[in-house]
């Protein structure tokens, strides 16, 4: 009955209408908004079924028509799915639902955008949508999972210590593998941590060729396009976000407590055995073996079973909050956007936190034929700790000893180890003070006018101004210090650098069917760096920190540089379709850079890429089943030159001596002139597959490529007889492969506004790497583990394959190592264990990498859930290296199963006083770095819009959020390892540093 | 509307026709090579020659490792990544850093010297007679620098001319060759280099002799000696020890007396170190090697006074029980430190009771014996005796200890580091006399040495008489005796290894008094291995030393 009911209606309706013909005689009045977070939609197309009578909505989203009770009003607008709704009363309040299908989104492919069906290169998009879901802390975060291809890898977990981003893997050993990032349309050197991520409306990844070609110089490592948000036509809005978090360590390392490491300093004496006397140097014999090893402190914790774990005094609850507020609106000819950010981010170990200050303005006019515009993002930011690592200290400190003495004061040397100091003394405000602040302006100014019907010509000028300030001090009472004098430096560098573009682009559709597009460009980019640093020793007195460093008995160094490089560039592009269905992108790039020889520096560019919208074809134009289908095909060739310039001069380097006390600096040659440096090229093939099957309910892309770089900016190993190691050359050759795959299902669709919905998005990629060439052709480069064949980084080392047993003295004496030593595999058989018995390991290189997110609905709850698995990679364990399983008996360990007499065991060594480490303990420290983690889940609320007017607000939404709640891998589960994202220095090796952390965070979005 | 179109294209056309000078590189904070063309820029290539001399002597680890331990004098303590060096394992090998590193430097600052040395006739600005100073210089310094190399890798890669464009390739050229070359440059230097340089540390006359006496000292014993060789040694060290005035301090320990006292009259030529921390670079870091870990016995703590312990270098017991007779020669005594004092004072368990140490208590003895029990029931400080000494505890080399660092942690020393000094001068010309037969006049040139070296009495009687219990008589000389007094009056100072490979008694002696190492030892470790960088970096054959 129910269901008859509309049809009943329409039918009356309908016999009404048809008699009282044009008779309308209601003012029917109404407003619409969109389902998706209630907001009022303006300049929607409001049409009366069947007549030519329309309306569209005002600002606030209300429109009003002259029309009868019973007829049908039909809602389109763009991006959302057209409605029809019968009117039962004379105020009606509809809502529209985002289309999924939305042949007119729009995808932004460098100096400018196209529609989706039309674009040929390989690119992923990130929503708004999704972008706003999970509260992040800086920009690449916002990546990770998301998207096919984009490999993000944590910096380190310092607060505001951002990402690695890589795509489609690593091309180059010595240029850099980082993308290129452009904001806003003005490619910037570094990353986007200076960024508020809410500020952010869209980031689009180009990865293949034909899609980067068009920032060639640049583009080899793939591009990220990062859009602000803007202002629109339409009614002003005031948005204010703010979420607050509280993080706590994930865990702690397994480290050992007193009586274990009492236990492991005297298993590290018995093996010592004194050549002399044949007698170990703990004799459990001996009733006063306890009191000749330890000292008086760590012997009243062995009898009163005392122990100190410095990490849990040393880290603490974390805490975030995040807040920002915008306005963003416009006229017909002016639209704006300002925004201001804070955030603020205390880490979970006391001195390291960080605090950033963002604006940002986009302001846009029109007058008449010509437009002009700025956007402006300017941030501050203070980063307390980046360089210090107290956590280190903590693990390694001896649990014997007692941090505070009975007074409760901290005792700076705990134990008589000359080495170390307390953790804590550290942590200690004042202590050591790491501080660095940073300044940013990046703006884009801009120009445009409309020369003739299609023809628009664009000045684009991007100036980005960097100023950055750190100042370091130690006091006596540091680690560093150690009792000796204070010390204190300071360094600080600045960049200017900026980008002008002149762009002409031509828009014609010939004969209905011939859609062309032409882009030329004329650009430069040019950045110059200019830095000074000084530091000195011997503060008279310690509140001066780094703030007056004459005041120093002595300056140890100073230093001042400066660097510029340019490149001038030539680009056009042509696009061309016919009919919607055949699709043709050719483009050409220029680059000229200053970093290579004369005669060299010139880059040419060219791509092609093509692509058929299948689903336009009549077979197929009305198919229930497949709805897109389109097939692509794209080559194309891209440079790198992130190199240092300078490099094709033959420089000197300062020296250093002194004759009886008078400096005698020297200048010697330092490099040798290559008058042939070059581009490091890229050449990729890409074929991709779109698919949109059940009206879109699922649709997908299949992406395999194919990249060859040549030219590898890689160091010519020279031999050094020549006064030369190594020369800058364009050597060798690396190869990528790899495919992607992503899908979006809309599992659940809602069966009315406010029902149980539930989509999915999957993405799975693998990327293989392979270095085909070296600087001595087809030959490793054993000595930097470069092999052919084999990923840039592998790690190449011994087999451990147990521990010499009781009963193998014999054997053990023949490879030159004793009973409770690791048992090294004799690979090559020769009876000796010797650099031969090396091999491959594995790489870091994961096999397959992936990301899911689950989105639910139901009632105003939206529930996201995102996971980030990679399977198939080795990594370099911090925990399983380095003082903590030196097992000298000295630092603390970590908690390992060693070898004695009595535990036979496989696992780890003996500990013995007279090592630095166990021989070849190198192999102890790989594992396998698969690992699934939950990266966020986030429950949000929208109240409704009814009580959400009551505070004069459009719309209202809370959220509750946990980041990094779940991690499943054998690493941490059966290994006993701290976070299988591990952090790596400069040189690739694992360092312990900042433990990694879960956080909850709560937050509100609210717009007026 | 067409004209609208006109302009824009003429516009934009002008735009990017200029900017293509921003393609010119604008070097403005590193300085090219065309700056050593220029008076003050072949003065800074001179004074860069001289800065590669800190690798091999103290500015790291290296020098040492390479010469000091695998001796019959010294054996390795705890810790390092070099003990293969001492125990002759197959961890020394070609790609033991080591070798590289000092390899490396000695071919970067050959390549300085001859930027020297290839430019010098095309400076303008100069006068000769400053420019051949200099150019002599760069010689000596050239020559020094190929004389480490003939001793530790045999033949050797020969280049006596700027390298101004890709090298790939490199040969071994004989030992002959090197020599030559070694020689001639150091001919020019004798001849070129005044007796007193201007600034105190660069190269002299008396220096280049010095040099030039060891050289042929070393290839008198060499695959391509001249008969002549030993004879020029005895001559140019007898040069040395009476034309210019130089002295031996009146007592052994002086020798080492850092500041001021380092510049004294024994002194021939010495790497400069001093304590501007804008100079000093990685400066002398000998003190880290020789010392024992002191710091983490009861009363003691680590502090600048005492030093860093490193415990890279211990001695042999050869070295401890029978190199010096203790009763007549003062050097044992004085070349090691075995007491510290307290300074981390409290109440601790030593020798099994409570013991309270103040600061400035005795904390530590290193004895040269056993103690009894009675006197170990009296000792109120922890004792190493022979019998308690191990990889960490023993006996410190005193000569390179710096208590003037400006802290605990610094590495880098301030001390110069004394490369000829007349004691040795004497020394070589005993050897060199010795080998042609002169024992006679050889045991002259000793006996000086031994006289200084002679303990001090309570009274002047008793100092005679030490001094007079320790001269040699002509029959006495060997080649060992030359050897063992090496050790005790040059022990640690950088040269040992050389000394047994030059007089052919390095496995001999090893084997003897170096138990660590004599089980590993074998006849083809008298060159050390070519760095495998070098074989695997050179387009043309570059092979290998024998047994490596």
């Amino acid at each position: 009955m129910i269901r008859m009911k509309p049809i009943l209606i329409f039918f009356v309706a309908s016999i009404c209408w048809l008699s009282a013909h044009a008779q309308a005689t209601k003012k029917i009045t109404g407003s619409v908004s969109s389902i998706e977070d209630g907001l009022t939609l303006p300049g929607v197309t409001v049409k009366l079924k069947g007549t030519t009578k329309a309306a569209v909505t005002d600002i606030d989203g209300k429109f009003n028509i002259m029309a009868d009770i019973g007829e049908t009003l039909v809602f389109s607008f763009l991006g959302y799915e057209p409605k029809e709704v019968a009117i039962t009363s004379e105020t009606l309040s509809v809502q529209l639902n985002a289309s999924s299908n939305n042949l007119s989104e729009v995808v932004v492919v460098g100096y400018g955008s196209q529609k989706k069906t039309d674009v040929t290169g390989a690119i992923s998009s990130i929503s708004s949508k999704a972008l706003k879901e999970v509260p992040v802390t800086s920009a690449p975060q916002m990546l990770q999972g998301r998207s096919a291809g984009v490999y993000v890898l944590s910096a380190g977990n310092k607060p505001g210590s951002g990402s690695k981003v890589q795509i489609r893997g690593r091309r180059s050993f010595n240029a850099g593998n980082d993308p290129l990032y452009v904001i806003d349309g003005i490619p910037i050197s570094g990353g986007l941590n200076d960024i508020n991520p809410n500020d952010i409306e869209t980031i689009d990844i180009l990865k293949d060729a034909s899609a980067t070609a068009i920032y060639g110089s640049r583009g080899a490592n793939g591009v990220i396009i990062v859009t602000t948000k803007r202002g629109k036509t339409g009614r002003t809005n005031v948005s204010y976000n703010n979420y607050a978090g509280v993080s706590t360590i994930m865990k702690y390392a397994d480290i050992m407590n007193g009586a274990q490491f009492a236990e492991y300093k005297r298993e590290s004496r018995r093996a010592a055995i004194n050549a002399v006397t044949g007698k170990p140097q703990y004799d459990d014999a001996d009733p006063l073996a306890d009191s000749k090893l330890f000292e008086t402190v760590e012997l009243k914790s062995i009898t009163e079973g005392r122990s100190t774990d410095y990490q849990k005094l040393l880290v603490r609850k974390g805490h975030n909050e995040n807040h920002e507020l915008s306005v963003l609106g416009g006229s017909e000819n002016t639209k704006f956007n300002i925004s201001l950010g804070y955030f603020n981010d205390k880490g979970i170990i006391a001195t390291q936190d960080f605090v950033r200050y963002t604006s940002r303005f986009n302001i846009d006019q029109t007058i008449g034929r010509f437009k002009v515009g700025i956007s402006s993002l300017g941030s501050y930011s203070l980063r307390n700790g980046e360089d210090a690592n107290p956590y280190a200290g903590s693990v390694a400190e001896n649990p014997l000893g007692v941090p505070y003495d009975d007074q409760g004061n901290l005792i700076f040397l705990p134990t008589s180890d000359g080495l170390r100091s307390n953790p804590l003394s550290e942590i200690v405000p004042g202590a050591v003070i790491n501080r660095g602040k940073r300044f940013r302006l990046l703006s884009n100014l801009y120009g445009e006018a409309e020369i003739l019907k299609g023809l628009k010509f664009k000045v684009n000028f991007g100036p980005d101004l960097i100023q950055n300030r750190k100042g370091n001090f130690n006091s006596r009472l540091s680690n560093v210090r150690r009792n000796g004098d204070p010390s204190a430096n300071e360094n600080e560098d600045f960049v200017f650098a900026y980008t002008w573009e002149n762009i002409l682009t031509y828009n014609k559709l010939f004969a209905k069917k011939h859609s062309v597009s032409f882009t030329g460009l004329y650009g430069v980019q040019t950045r110059q760096f200019e830095s000074s640093n000084i530091s000195v020793v011997g503060l008279p007195v310690e509140s001066l920190e780094y703030y007056n460093l004459g005041a120093a008995t002595t300056i140890n160094s100073v230093g001042t540089s400066y660097q510029k490089w340019s490149i001038l560039s030539y680009m056009s592009r042509l696009n061309y379709s016919f009919d919607d269905r055949f699709l043709l992108t050719l483009t050409g790039r220029a680059d000229g850079s200053s970093k290579f020889a004369e005669g060299k520096q010139w880059g040419y560019f060219p791509s092609v890429a093509l692509g058929w919208n299948v689903s336009n074809e009549g077979f197929l134009k009305d198919n229930a089943t497949l709805s897109k289908l389109k097939l692509r095909l794209s080559y194309g060739r891209t440079g790198n030159e992130g190199i240092d310039p300078y490099q094709t001069n033959g420089l000197l380097a300062k020296t250093i001596y002194d004759f009886d006390g008078s400096p005698a600096f020297g200048y010697r040659p330092n490099t040798i002139r290559n008058t042939d440096l070059r581009w490091e090229t890229t050449a990729s093939y890409n074929a991709g597959i779109d698919f949109g099957i059940l009206k879109d309910r699922i649709s997908g892309t299949l992406e395999v490529y194919q990249s060859k770089t040549t030219d590898l900016l890689l160091p010519r190993l020279l031999p050094i007889t020549s006064g030369f190691g190594q020369i800058l050359s364009n050597v060798g050759s690396k190869r990528n492969r790899g495919v992607e795959f992503s899908i979006s299902t809309l599992n659940i669709l809602p069966k009315q506004a406010g029902g149980f919905e539930w989509s999915t998005d999957l993405n799975l990629f693998t990327n293989k790497e392979e270095i085909l060439e070296l600087s001595q052709g087809k030959v490793d480069d054993i000595g930097n583990a470069r092999f052919i064949g084999q990923p840039a980084i592998v790690y190449f080392d011994y087999v451990k394959t147990g521990i010499w047993q009781t009963g193998e003295e014999v054997q053990a004496k023949k490879f030159s190592s004793n009973v409770g030593q690791i048992k090294i595999e004799d690979r090559n058989g020769n009876g000796i264990i010797d650099p031969g018995d090396r091999k491959i390991l594995g790489s870091d290189v994961p096999k397959l990498i992936g990301g899911i997110t689950n989105r639910f609905g139901y009632k105003g709850f939206d529930l996201s859930v995102l996971a980030f698995a990679r399977w198939g990679s080795l990594l370099r364990s911090p925990v399983h290296q380095g003082s903590l399983t030196s097992l000298a008996g000295r630092y603390n360990a970590f908690n390992v199963d060693y070898w004695t007499k009595n535990n036979p065991t496989n696992a780890y060594p003996q500990p013995n006083v007279n090592q630095e480490s166990p021989l070849f303990s190198s192999t102890l420290q790989y594992f396998d770095g698969s690992f699934v983690k939950i990266r966020n889940i986030n429950l949000g609320y929208n109240i409704s819009s009814k009580i959400a007017q009551k505070i004069k607000a459009q719309s209202l939404r809370v959220y509750v959020s946990a980041q990094n709640p779940f991690v499943f891998s054998a690493y941490t589960n059966k290994n006993n390892g701290v976070d299988p994202e591990i952090e790596l220095d400069g040189n690739n090796n694992p360092v312990i540093n900042t433990p990694a952390f879960r956080t909850i965070l709560a937050g509100l979005n609210i717009k007026f | 509307m067409k004209k609208r179109f006109l302009y824009s294209l003429v516009a934009f056309s002008i735009i990017s026709s200029s900017c293509e000078k921003l393609l010119k590189e604008d070097v403005r904070s590193q300085v090219t090579d065309n700056y050593v063309n220029t008076p003050s820029g072949f003065q800074d290539a001179v004074k860069a020659s001289y800065s590669f001399l800190k690798t091999f002597y103290g500015g790291d680890e290296n020098g040492s490792a390479i010469t000091v331990f695998g001796t019959d004098e010294y054996t390795n303590g705890s810790d390092g990544n070099n003990k293969s060096l001492n125990q002759y394992t197959s961890d020394l090998n070609p790609r033991q850093g080591v070798f590289t590193n000092i390899w490396n430097n000695l071919y970067l600052g050959i390549n300085a010297c001859n930027t020297v040395i290839t430019r010098a006739p095309n400076v303008t600005g100069l006068t000769d007679a400053v420019k051949d100073v200099r150019v002599a210089e760069a010689k000596f310094l050239r020559a020094q620098y190929y004389f480490l190399l003939v001793r530790l890798y045999g033949q050797v890669h020969l280049s006596l001319t700027e390298t101004q464009s890709v090298v790939t390739t490199a040969t071994r050229s004989p030992v002959k060759d090197v020599y030559n070359a070694i020689i001639a440059d150091l001919n020019i230097a004798v001849t070129a280099l005044p007796i007193k340089a201007t600034d105190y540390g660069r190269a002299t006359k008396p220096a280049a002799e010095s040099l030039l006496a060891k050289v042929y000292l070393t290839r008198a014993s060499s695959e391509a000696k001249e008969a002549t060789d030993y004879t020029k040694a005895a001559e140019l060290a007898k040069n040395v020890i009476s034309a210019y005035g130089f002295k031996l301090t009146d007592d052994f320990s002086q020798v080492f007396e850092q500041g001021a006292g380092e510049k004294n009259s024994e002194v021939i030529w010495s790497v400069q170190n001093n304590k501007d921390l804008l100079t000093i670079g990685t400066g002398n870091t000998l003190h880290l090697y020789f010392l024992m870990e002191y710091d983490v016995l009861p009363g003691m703590k680590r502090d600048v006074i005492n030093g860093r312990p490193f415990k890279r270098f211990k001695p042999t017991a050869y070295t401890l029980e029978n190199l010096f007779n203790r009763q007549f020669d003062g050097r044992y005594e004085k070349s090691f430190k075995r007491v510290f004092f307290c300074n981390n004072p409290g109440t601790f368990k030593i020798n099994g009771r409570d013991v309270t140490l103040k600061t400035g208590d005795t904390a530590i003895f290193v004895p040269d014996r056993e103690l009894t029990a009675a006197e170990l029931a009296k000792a109120n400080y922890n004792v190493y005796p022979p019998s308690k000494q191990d990889e960490r505890r023993f006996p410190s080399l005193t000569k390179f200890l710096d208590p003037q660092r400006p802290s605990l942690g610094d590495a880098a020393g301030s001390r110069d580091v004394l490369v000829f000094r007349l004691a040795e001068t004497y020394l070589i010309a005993a050897e060199a006399l010795m080998m042609s037969g002169n024992t006679m006049e050889a045991a002259t040139f000793l006996n000086v040495v031994r006289t200084r070296a002679a303990k001090k009495g309570a009274t002047t009687v008793k100092t005679d008489a030490n001094r007079l219990a320790m001269q040699v008589t002509p029959d006495q000389l060997t080649i060992d005796f030359i050897l063992e007094e090496r050790s005790r009056e040059l022990l640690g100072e950088n040269m040992r290894w050389f000394d047994l490979v030059r007089t052919g008694k390095l496995l001999e002696r090893v084997k003897k008094y170096n138990p660590v190492a004599a089980a590993g030892i074998q006849p083809f470790h008298v060159l050390r291995p070519i760095p495998q960088d070098q074989i695997d970096r050179t387009s043309s054959e570059f092979k290998q030393n024998t047994g490596y």
